[in-house]
């Protein structure tokens, strides 16, 4: 077989990355650790929670499809025509699972031994989808109780909460495992036309790490892989204003202490440039709030903050935001000391010595990110899901961060008036 | 590959284990005490053990110390507190980027060393006290850890179903101890909580290393040669006695999803035996509750067991609909019934010896795997390789399962009542 090949190559630790084009339609990204004992593999499609409206070129009409239905489909891909698919990952010793998230769906297993056998039951149960209607009512109530259980879950209900206040259509606002009435509307054939649009190999990558080779990926992918039609999707969102929907919401749940997250919402990236910013906007926030920082020993001081506090951000097709959380009886105290602090820096300029510190420590975090194959195979899956990139562009793209670029991301992705506040507060009688 | 793995007596009761992989790109080393878990000092443990992470006599703030390790390529130091049965466990770690890949040609390895023993040996203290401001953001942290242990429903309930089959134990002291015993710790309390760890701990040193680092055990020994030790002894085994008649727990809390936690005990455990019983049970995708609790009968969406081997108890825990309790409590039952009776394939034992390779293999991937299995060999008395902890749970029969299964008595059922429905708890 014929195949396009790449070679990456990190030069500040030695990784490489093989990125292959197969004849079948599917991208392979593989880096070999021969000194490790297990092996990683994921099978991933572009296909997530947001991917609610969508045609194929040629379709006349958009589909709409229920809230949860990427994740639904995840679920009820692991039930074959025979058997349930663990049972086969089990008889090989490897332990499988997936996950769904906003932009993609993700089948893995890790083993140490019989890593062939096993990468054959991946790529022919994801190719082979078999949904009735039993199985399908079957799935409802698992699904059910996973939705129930997130509903518990302060830390998912502030975080959603957060997006809906951020994002008038966007779908990011969405549970990724919709609610109990949006899954019941599920059905076979809606779930058949997910999969024929969204799990096709042109649309997917596959990618593995440990101590394996990429001769025996390749071999298993010959046999297994069915070639795909090449087809144009086209998924679409309803247009997003730059504005906020609300500033704050708050929701009372049981918890033990008020919780928050603050949010800025800014322009949407894509590829290399979604890294750039995620990269730079990252290093501005710890610079501002990172636990070198003055303002994080200030809210400590004054006890408004605990070291719950943390900083983080989500990016993806059409949505890119930055995110404070923590614990405080006072998240408008700490969100107004934020954006005080922010003014402050737009004004007389960045800490230079905290800049290259942390500039310094990212490059450290990025040293080690791949070291071990269960990060190095979910570096290999976000590079491919971020219009294929690099896996090894991080170190790349940090050392090329300045202080101007530094102070642009400050002015422009961190404005008050595109913030939100969602806070979770203790109900009046939990206990 | 791992090389065999160094070790050393630092006297004490201090041992120091040291191993080397060429595969990791990063440096870990792990001080590892030993307390017991007694009710009145646990919290202050738990509070100091955090402050020392957070500041030193040369790195007097918390601002201080992030941007020394920032400035480390982004080294961390952490503290964590854990149990073990009747016993805590307060841990240090500390990991630094490997020197070759420093961007100078400096020794990071050098700089942490003398940060992380500077953090654990000389704190930001004096005349007897830690430092005011320090000490009052660890006991913020530490009040809030313990009011937000609600904020996890499975883990909390998990907590509270080990507080009432452990009662009157060691076991059953919250992680973080109570708020009450939280609350009367002063600055003057957690500093001689410091004195009495570095005194009478067992203390075990882990170093994970992608080469031989020489500099590392002379440090260790020069910084620890002041001190003078008497350590204690710890059981990290302690049969806890089965309840004479069942006790069943149901705390209401306004949440959509009911929270089941069933403890049972054996008296008489054949530690690889359970561990086998538990990996069929609830400790696999293949597992009796997994496949029949949940995949036939779609009553959760997880439901796993768990062998708690230093009280001799296994939990099971699941989340489910409220008007499912019951029928939930016999199918887990049953799964029990079905494994005193024999009534599963060899092959499933043969896959549990498979999975448990795999996480085996798995730990020797990762420097916290690593170290953690040196630390659980070191608390289990065992001198057994990888491979020899393998052919024992390869060599279990079935008719050690089924003897097993035979002792397991039910001793305590804890369920985390939901009150409210899906639509409640609008946002405002």
């Amino acid at each position: 077989m014929k195949y396009e090949t790449t070679v990456l190559r990190d030069t500040r630790t030695g990784d490489i990355c093989h990125c292959i084009q197969h004849p079948s339609g599917l991208e392979i990204r593989v880096m070999e650790q021969p000194g490790f004992s297990t092996a990683h593999a994921m099978f991933g499609t572009k296909y997530g929670s947001i991917h609610t409206r969508f045609r194929l070129e040629g379709d006349a009409e958009y589909t709409t499809v229920p809230e949860g239905i990427a994740h639904f489909l995840e679920h009820k891909l692991f039930e074959n025509e025979d058997c349930d698919t663990f049972a086969l990952f089990n008889q090989e010793g490897a332990c499988a699972n997936a996950y769904t998230s906003f932009d993609r769906t993700v089948y893995l297993f890790s083993c140490s031994q019989n890593f062939d056998r096993s990468l054959a039951i991946l790529l022919d149960f994801v190719q082979k989808p078999y949904f009735t209607e039993a199985t399908v009512a079957k799935e409802q109530g698992i699904i059910a109780q996973e939705i129930k259980m997130y509903l518990d879950d302060p830390g998912d209900r502030l975080f959603f909460q957060l997006l809906r206040c951020l994002y008038h259509n966007h779908p990011v606002q969405l549970d990724v495992a919709g609610s109990v009435e949006s899954i019941a509307q599920i059905t076979p054939e809606l779930l058949y036309a997910c999969y024929r649009t969204f799990y096709n190999l042109h649309n997917m990558v596959l990618c593995c790490a440990g101590n394996i080779t990429v001769e025996q990926v390749l071999a298993v992918a010959d046999k297994l892989l069915i070639n795909a039609p090449q087809q144009k999707l086209e998924a679409v969102f309803l247009p997003e204003p730059e504005s906020v929907v609300k500033p704050y919401a708050c929701t009372k749940m049981a918890v033990g202490k008020t919780m928050f997250m603050i949010g800025f919402k800014s322009r949407p990236e894509e590829g290399i440039e979604e890294l750039r910013a995620a990269l730079t906007a990252t290093l501005v926030f710890n610079v501002i709030a990172g636990s070198a920082s003055p303002l994080y020993q200030k809210l400590m001081s004054e006890g408004l903050i605990n070291d719950a506090f943390n900083t983080d951000y989500l990016s993806g097709d059409g949505f890119f935001c930055m995110m404070a959380a923590g614990e405080s009886d006072d998240p408008q105290a700490v969100q107004g000391a934020l954006l005080a602090e922010i003014e402050r820096v737009k004004t007389e300029g960045l800490d230079m010595n905290l800049f290259n510190t942390l500039k310094r420590a990212a490059y450290g975090e990025a040293i080690t990110v791949n070291s071990a194959p269960e990060g190095a195979v979910s570096t290999l899956v976000d590079s491919f899901m971020a219009h294929r990139i690099s896996p090894f562009a991080r170190a790349e793209v940090l050392s090329t961060i300045t202080p101007e670029d530094a102070m642009q991301c400050l002015r422009e992705r961190f404005c008050a008036d595109k913030v939100c506040l969602s806070v979770i507060a203790p109900e009046d009688n939990a206990l | 590959m791992a090389q065999q793995p160094f070790t050393a007596s630092l006297g004490g009761g201090i041992s120091y284990t040291e191993l080397y992989d060429p595969k990791f790109k990063t440096c870990s080393l792990y001080f590892r005490f030993y307390a017991r878990r007694a009710p009145e000092t646990v919290a202050e443990n738990a509070l100091m053990i955090d402050l020392l992470t957070n500041c030193s006599a040369e790195y007097p703030t918390i601002a201080a110390l992030a941007l020394q390790k920032q400035s480390l390529y982004g080294a961390s130091l952490q503290s964590s507190r854990g149990n073990s049965g009747d016993v805590q466990e307060l841990t240090i770690s500390a990991h630094w980027i490997n020197d070759t890949f420093a961007l100078d040609g400096e020794s990071v390895t050098d700089a942490m060393l003398h940060l992380t023993l500077g953090c654990l040996l000389h704190p930001n203290a004096q005349n007897g006290a830690f430092d005011a401001e320090s000490f009052r953001y660890c006991k913020q942290n530490l009040l809030d850890a313990i009011d937000c242990e609600i904020n996890q429903k499975r883990s909390y309930a998990m907590q509270r179903a080990a507080e009432i089959a452990y009662a009157g134990e060691p076991a059953a002291c919250p992680p973080y101890g109570t708020r009450a015993s939280a609350e009367a710790v002063t600055a003057e309390s957690a500093y001689v909580a410091w004195q009495r760890m570095l005194a009478t701990a067992p203390l075990e040193i882990v170093a994970v290393l992608p080469e031989e680092k020489p500099q590392i055990l002379p440090a260790l020994r020069a910084a620890f040669q002041e001190i003078t030790r008497q350590p204690l002894t710890v059981h990290f085994e302690s049969v806890s006695p089965v309840k004479p008649t069942v006790e069943n727990v149901e705390e209401p809390l306004p949440v959509t999803q009911c929270k089941l936690v069933m403890v049972m005990k054996t008296t008489d455990a054949d530690h690889d035996a359970m561990r086998m019983l538990n990996l069929l049970l609830g400790g696999t995708t293949g597992s009796l509750l997994f496949a029949n609790v949940r995949e036939k009968r779609s009553l959760c969406y997880y439901c796993a067991s768990r062998y708690v081997r230093s009280k001799h108890a296994l939990t099971i825990d699941c989340g489910v609909r409220t008007e499912n309790l019951e029928e939930t409590k016999a199918a887990i039952m049953e799964q029990i019934e079905t494994l005193r009776n024999g009534d599963f394939p060899d092959s499933m034992m043969h896959e549990c010896t498979m999975f448990f390779e795999h996480t085996l293999a798995a730990a020797s991937d990762s420097q916290s795997g690593m170290a953690g299995w040196v630390l659980q060999q070191k608390r289990e008395g065992n001198s057994r390789t990888i491979e020899e902890t393998a052919a024992a749970l390869r060599s279990i029969t079935r008719e050690q399962v089924i003897a097993a299964a035979k002792k397991l008595q039910p001793d305590t059922v804890y369920t985390l009542l939901a009150t409210k429905s899906d639509a409640d708890g609008e946002e405002a």
